[in-house]
């Protein structure tokens, strides 16, 4: 059995002490790719499966659906998503096919992207573009027989968007944390087995509400 | 039983029936009307001028589907772009073809922003690529879910037609309306557009994907 999990650096782990190092202000992963601080891993190892953590700093939603859907699963797999700030955009760059080639991730908290989001941004744009992926992704995976969980731990824009009931929030806000990593920036240990834990009720609970297509209730 | 249709210009009829380009309420003589009248059918169109894969994606998880409906789609260009916005700020790039019903802007090749917005590599072939097939995909999951039967195509464009932004013809995952330079035999009164003869040929083409894949 595998755990898929996708997401941003917050599902990679960065920040954490095991793959950060304080006095260079550096990060660097092992060769699997992600901290074994990560929720992921946390939540692998509950669930007794192998871990593989396709998450990637900076990404943004529109990137992590576009990971979903080309992941081939398998009807053992269960895939978990923490989705990411709507406000993160990507501009694809490859062919549909390729993906050797990365695309453009812009962010609001980049000076590089500012005239981006200046020519271009919209609230209410950005809300509609994150809840299609979600919406995508769930009967993309839930189509393949695959178990299906997903939380976002940020929330969206518009006060007239509303997330769907299969995507809740993971914490209330930001400043929930239970705490950080020692970037200062990123959800620290704690935080990261709490998140493990509420994927791993949603999961459990799934054990004997098992929807049909493989939907975590 | 319902049609229920989506697209762009092609599927509203537009020019069939005037010469103005503004818009009320998609023609009676295009397509999904003669389709529905086919089979006798009520008929929902839901195609307008401008119209993007996005829009298309987003008119149809909307929609409140009832047992019975086939959905036909003509998916619209790929370059296009459908972006929801508020309205308040005009100085925006944003500003381009408005669809004040949906709070929205439909973006055009045509359109000076648009323009502006591929020059500044805001966007590209390969991200238009991906996201027609982000629409592709969620319409067809979608409406899987739903349980509602689909017959789809894509736009292509007559090719004696001079357009100011050469399209490629269609996404490779679609087919094109089949022989559809046979199919564009005539043009609307902007001699631009589909006429009315064309209209009835695509219908035609719908109507037999419906007989020989849903109704048998």
């Amino acid at each position: 059995m595998r755990l898929l999990a996708f997401g941003d650096s917050s599902t990679r782990g960065e920040g954490l002490q095991d793959v950060f190092n304080p006095q260079t202000k550096t990060t660097r992963y092992p060769l699997n790719g992600f901290s074994s601080l990560s929720w992921p891993r946390h939540l692998a190892y509950k669930l007794d499966a192998k871990c593989v953590n396709l998450a990637q700093g900076g990404s943004s939603n529109r990137e992590i659906a576009t990971k979903i859907t080309r992941t081939e699963f398998l009807e053992t797999d269960t895939v978990c998503v923490l989705w990411t700030f709507p406000q993160r955009a990507y501009i694809h760059n490859h062919p549909l096919k390729d993906l050797k080639d990365p695309g453009l991730k812009l962010s609001p908290w980049k000076d590089r992207c500012k005239n981006w989001y200046r020519d271009w941004y919209v609230d209410e744009d950005r809300d509609l573009e994150t809840v299609t992926y979600m919406e995508l992704c769930r009967s993309h995976v839930l189509q393949t027989g695959a178990r299906y969980a997903a939380f976002t731990y940020v929330d969206l824009i518009s006060e007239n968007s509303k997330l769907p009931k299969h995507t809740p929030l993971i914490r209330p806000d930001w400043s929930c944390l239970l705490d950080r990593a020692l970037d200062g920036d990123h959800p620290g240990p704690k935080t990261q087995e709490q998140w493990a834990r509420r994927f791993y009720a949603r999961l459990k609970k799934s054990g004997k509400n098992r929807l049909p297509g493989g939907e975590v209730a | 039983m319902r049609i229920i249709a989506v697209g762009c210009s092609f599927t509203y009829g537009q020019y069939l029936d005037t010469d103005s380009p503004a818009c009320t309420q998609p023609s009676l003589q295009a397509w999904p009307n003669i389709v529905a009248q086919h089979f006798d059918a009520d008929c929902v169109n839901m195609g307008w001028p401008g119209g993007s894969p996005r829009y298309c994606m987003v008119r149809l998880l909307d929609f409140q589907f009832q047992p019975g409906d086939v959905a036909c789609i003509l998916w619209p260009s790929i370059f296009r772009h459908y972006i929801t916005t508020d309205f308040d700020r005009t100085d925006h790039w944003i500003d381009a073809v408005p669809d004040l019903a949906n709070a929205a802007q439909h973006f055009v090749p045509q359109h000076k922003n648009y323009q502006r917005w591929w020059k500044r590599g805001y966007s590209n072939l390969s991200d238009r690529e991906c996201d027609a097939w982000t629409a592709k995909h969620c319409v067809r999951l979608h409406l899987k879910d739903q349980g509602v039967p689909v017959v789809e195509y894509s736009v292509g464009y007559r090719q004696d037609v001079e357009y100011r932004v050469r399209e490629q013809f269609a996404t490779p995952w679609i087919p094109v309306f089949p022989d559809w330079n046979e199919c564009y035999i005539d043009l609307a009164r902007d001699n631009n557009h589909p006429g009315v003869k064309s209209h009835q040929l695509f219908a035609e083409e719908y109507i037999h994907r419906i007989q020989q894949g849903i109704l048998e």
